[in-house]
């Protein structure tokens, strides 16, 4: 198992970003005390030219962290299922990979969704010549690094578990904790019905947000972006409780099967992978919104290009959660089409 | 401080491998105005001329241009920056693939407000240097002069806001340096900012330059 090539392929870009990482943080800390904006000596302008090598060094570690992230999951969802005795998804993997893996897991989500606000910083701080925001992107590229360290540890962890790991319960695992929530729903006297009617109102709800944002980003304080980002996360979780509680017995064609991991299986299409990344958008434009928003109202002298990228992403979510929408509700819809009846009561 | 022109502001630059070229270079180039700067060959003319064009960075310093510190410019805001500047290397750097029209039009190509007179004003600045006839001829089939003043054409298209010249009549004769001054004096008209490198006594005793510059040892100096 630790020789797998998605074992490998993720040691090798956890190490390049690492490395990177390294040479970056190196500079950064040299650059960040003796930042002197309003002066042309020869340092300052040797750390106004490091820190656009560091910019370009994060651009590549955000990227080589994005393909470490698929990696991890494909690996999970797909490569590893025969590797562990008794899966048959990502859920039974990720048992093998015990506590460590979902760690790594989440924290390779925290350090991508880090690094994409750091991005929206660097991407605004650009529209000026002269670097406003140097200060500010540089601090939050080195808050990243323990993060990817962290997600790098635990993933050693995961793999070094998942070697000595017996048998897995797999989904029997999730049928008994749907079980002791009282069934159909994870909470008990939710049904599906109610998840998807909260998913599709909010989806509607953020649409409209996303539409106005897109529209009119000038309205838009920074709290308003705030609460709406947060607004947006929790309807995330009630998507994803739409996906597996009503989507999924359409997908999976079977009656009660809440497992996210199975939708990520290439034998139903891996249409998880699209629902989820797109969950996974709108999470990452509601932080790219806020990110905007906080500059925007702080910095003056960067509030049109704030304002263009608090649009750009309120023009992003929206389209999400109508993809999303339509994605969920399309293999219902084809379903009733077909058959002429509901599968979810 | 929001001058007009090209500012430079205690500019030095070092190389690894040659040692300090300029040191505190202080300096301005105004709009309206044309300037000559003259050195021994090895001074460090060229050098300047690529620094105030946004091609080299300072070691410490800065340039402004119009009362903007373009030389600490991000590289994206550099090249829009760069869009504004015609310049004539000394050693012309001609696309030998392609005819002198074409040549002359390369600057156009990221510079749409140039683009709907750019074939007439490239034609036009062929015919009034004496190379109407031979603008569908590639590079390597003219004579040094004559490539020479089709790098100048290349630099006055688009009329830039700075012009930039590393020894622009070290191939012309006489009469051609006359047509030389003559396109310079238009610049100076329409209020560009026009420096020139060279060591030529003919250019150092034209009157179109008001101010000459002397490099030594990386300093420059006015001259008298």
């Amino acid at each position: 198992m630790t020789g797998h090539p998605l074992v490998l392929a993720i040691w090798l870009l956890d190490g390049i970003s690492g490395a990177l990482f390294l040479f970056a943080g190196w500079r950064l800390l040299a650059i960040l005390p003796a930042w002197q904006p309003t002066v042309s000596d020869g340092a300052q302008l040797a750390r106004e030219r490091s820190l656009t090598l560091v910019v370009y060094q994060g651009r590549w570690i955000f990227g080589l962290q994005v393909v470490a992230l698929v990696a991890l999951l494909l690996g999970i969802s797909n490569s590893w299922v025969d590797h562990v005795p008794g899966a048959m998804c990502g859920t039974g993997v990720l048992q093998a990979l015990s506590a460590a893996g979902r760690q790594s897991l989440l924290l390779r989500l925290l350090t991508l969704l880090l690094l994409y606000c750091w991005q929206v910083v660097v991407r605004i701080d650009d529209q000026r010549p002269d670097m406003p925001l140097a200060l500010i992107h540089g601090r939050l590229l080195l808050l990243a690094a323990p993060l990817l360290l962290l997600a790098t540890w635990r993933f050693g962890r995961a793999v070094a578990t998942m070697v000595s790991q017996g048998p897995v319960s797999c989904c029997v695992a999730l049928y008994a904790r749907v079980a002791s929530a009282g069934g159909e729903g994870m909470m008990s006297g939710i049904t599906p019905r109610t998840w998807a009617a909260g998913c599709f109102a909010g989806a509607l709800m953020i649409g409209l947000w996303g539409l106005f944002q897109w529209r009119r980003p000038r309205r838009f304080a920074s709290w308003a972006v705030g609460a709406a980002g947060s607004a947006a996360l929790l309807w995330i979780g009630v998507a994803v409780m739409e996906v597996m509680f009503f989507t999924a017995p359409y997908l999976l064609e079977v009656l009660s099967h809440p497992c996210p991991w199975c939708l990520l299986l290439w034998a139903h299409g891996g249409v998880g992978f699209a629902l989820f990344g797109l969950l996974a958008l709108v999470a990452a434009e509601s932080a790219a919104g806020l990110t905007a928003a906080v500059i925007a109202q702080r910095r003056p002298q960067l509030t049109t290009p704030a304002l263009a990228r608090l649009a750009q992403a309120g023009a992003r979510l929206g389209l999400s959660a109508l993809l999303f929408v339509i994605l969920a509700g399309a293999p219902v819809l084809l379903w009733r089409l077909r058959s002429g009846g509901w599968i979810t009561i | 401080m929001n001058s007009t022109g090209l500012d430079c502001r205690a500019l030095t630059f070092k190389r690894s491998d040659a040692g300090t070229i300029l040191r505190g270079v202080t300096a301005c180039f105004a709009c309206g105005g044309a300037s000559l700067v003259t050195g021994l060959t090895g001074a460090g003319k060229s050098t300047l001329l690529h620094l105030l064009a946004g091609l080299l960075g300072p070691t410490s310093g800065e340039i402004w241009a119009d009362g903007e510190p373009v030389s600490r410019f991000s590289a994206p805001h550099r090249e829009r920056w760069r869009r504004r500047v015609g310049i004539v290397f000394q050693h012309l750097h001609l696309l030998n693939d392609v005819s002198l029209l074409e040549n002359v039009l390369v600057p156009c190509i990221p510079r749409p407000d140039c683009w709907p007179d750019a074939l007439a004003d490239g034609r036009r600045l062929l015919e009034r240097l004496g190379l109407g006839h031979l603008k569908d001829a590639p590079p390597s089939r003219v004579s040094g002069g004559e490539r020479q003043r089709a790098a100048l054409a290349r630099a006055l298209i688009g009329r830039p806001r700075f012009l930039l010249l590393d020894e622009p009549s070290a191939f012309q004769d006489d009469d051609q340096i006359d047509g030389l001054l003559r396109l310079l004096a238009e610049a100076v008209a329409r209020h560009a900012c026009v420096v020139v490198c060279s060591h030529d006594p003919r250019l150092a005793a034209a009157e179109l330059f008001q101010i000459r510059y002397r490099l030594t040892q990386g300093r420059l100096e006015v001259c008298p």
